[in-house]
């Protein structure tokens, strides 16, 4: 409401603060202003009252529901970041968005480079946000693919009660990850995790089957 | 090219400094749900939304335990509630807002 108010977003925004107090998960987000058209002062004052109103309502929880609140200028559409995510007119019907965090491994990169200039700080910013771009961009396909890649998953999972598979299932896991991030090559990936995979499982059958010879030669011993 | 370098820097970023996925946000269209009667747009929010991220959480976990990459936050977003409700009686605005947020107890 930028430029001004549509019929119902005064009784939307009215309802703001017992929709927030009633409800344990539920942010919300307004946008009284861009560079633009310039601020909407009567939403900003409207804003205010509505802010101080939702931290009465739960002023028993800390006064969470203002902490739940956002007022924007400049909101753009496809923003992620919550308490003010929505999803905007401009967007497809479903989309992903992944947040990585990753402030700890530039600020590690940085201290190996030791002494540089700002040039090469800039480099090694930009390579290092590659990377961790492409861990998310990892995360972000899997999660599209949803289901199918649980089925294929839950097979691997029931035998993770050996600790040498486990470490061995951690160590592959993470090559693979290795490969998205330094290739992006999602199809090469995905044969060389169901390569893996095969190769696990086949070490862990071998596994078992080496347990089984091995009671059985302790038998006999015994 | 994959080197040993590589994968054993990706490994310490995940491990020693903290990388980690602090959100997965899934974005829903609701401008196919607008409807002048509250109980349809209700109905058909909840549908909607249960549909595309009923195993959202799920596949979250399974993905985090699985590459070893934790991920903190599972969510979704929608599309603005107010041009959702635009076609509903403004009076009944705030019972949308409930009766979608209640029913679910997911962000909206």
């Amino acid at each position: 409401m930028h430029k001004g108010f549509a019929p119902g977003d005064y009784a939307l925004i009215e309802s703001i603060p017992e929709a927030l107090s009633v409800t344990d998960n539920v942010c919300s987000s307004v946008n009284v202003g861009s560079t633009k058209t310039g601020i909407n002062m009567d939403a900003v004052a409207k804003m205010g009252r509505i802010i101080k109103a939702a931290a009465e309502e739960t002023k028993d929880r800390d006064c969470i529901g203002a902490a739940k609140l956002v007022v924007f200028c400049n909101a753009p559409e496809d923003n992620p970041f919550m308490a003010g995510a929505f999803h905007g007119t401009g967007e497809p019907d479903c989309v992903i968005n992944v947040g990585v965090s990753g402030p700890g491994v530039v600020r590690a990169a940085l201290s190996k480079a030791g002494d540089c200039n700002i040039t090469e700080v800039a480099d090694i910013v930009k390579r290092t946000a590659f990377k961790i771009t492409r861990a998310g961009q990892l995360v972000a396909q899997e999660a599209a693919k949803g289901s199918v890649f649980l089925l294929v998953y839950s097979t691997f999972h029931s035998h993770q009660h050996l600790l040498s598979a486990t470490l061995l299932h951690i160590f592959l896991r993470k090559w693979v990850l290795s490969s998205a991030v330094l290739t992006a090559q999602l199809l090469a990936l995905l044969s060389s995790m169901t390569l893996l995979r095969k190769v696990e499982l086949w070490l862990h059958l071998m596994l078992v089957v080496f347990q089984v010879h091995l009671f059985l030669l302790l038998r006999t011993l015994v | 090219m994959i080197n040993s370098h590589d994968i054993l820097e990706t490994i310490s970023m995940i491990d020693n400094e903290n990388l980690d996925v602090r959100t997965i946000t899934m974005g829903i269209s609701l401008l196919d749900c607008i409807d002048s009667d509250i109980d349809k747009a209700c109905d058909k929010i909840y549908d909607k939304i249960c549909r595309y991220a009923k195993d959202l959480v799920k596949t979250g976990e399974d993905i985090s335990k699985d590459y070893g990459i934790p991920i903190i936050h599972k969510r979704i977003s929608v599309t603005p509630i107010a041009l959702v409700a635009a076609a509903c009686p403004t009076k009944i605005l705030l019972n949308l807002l409930k009766l979608s947020t209640k029913r679910l107890k997911l962000s909206v």
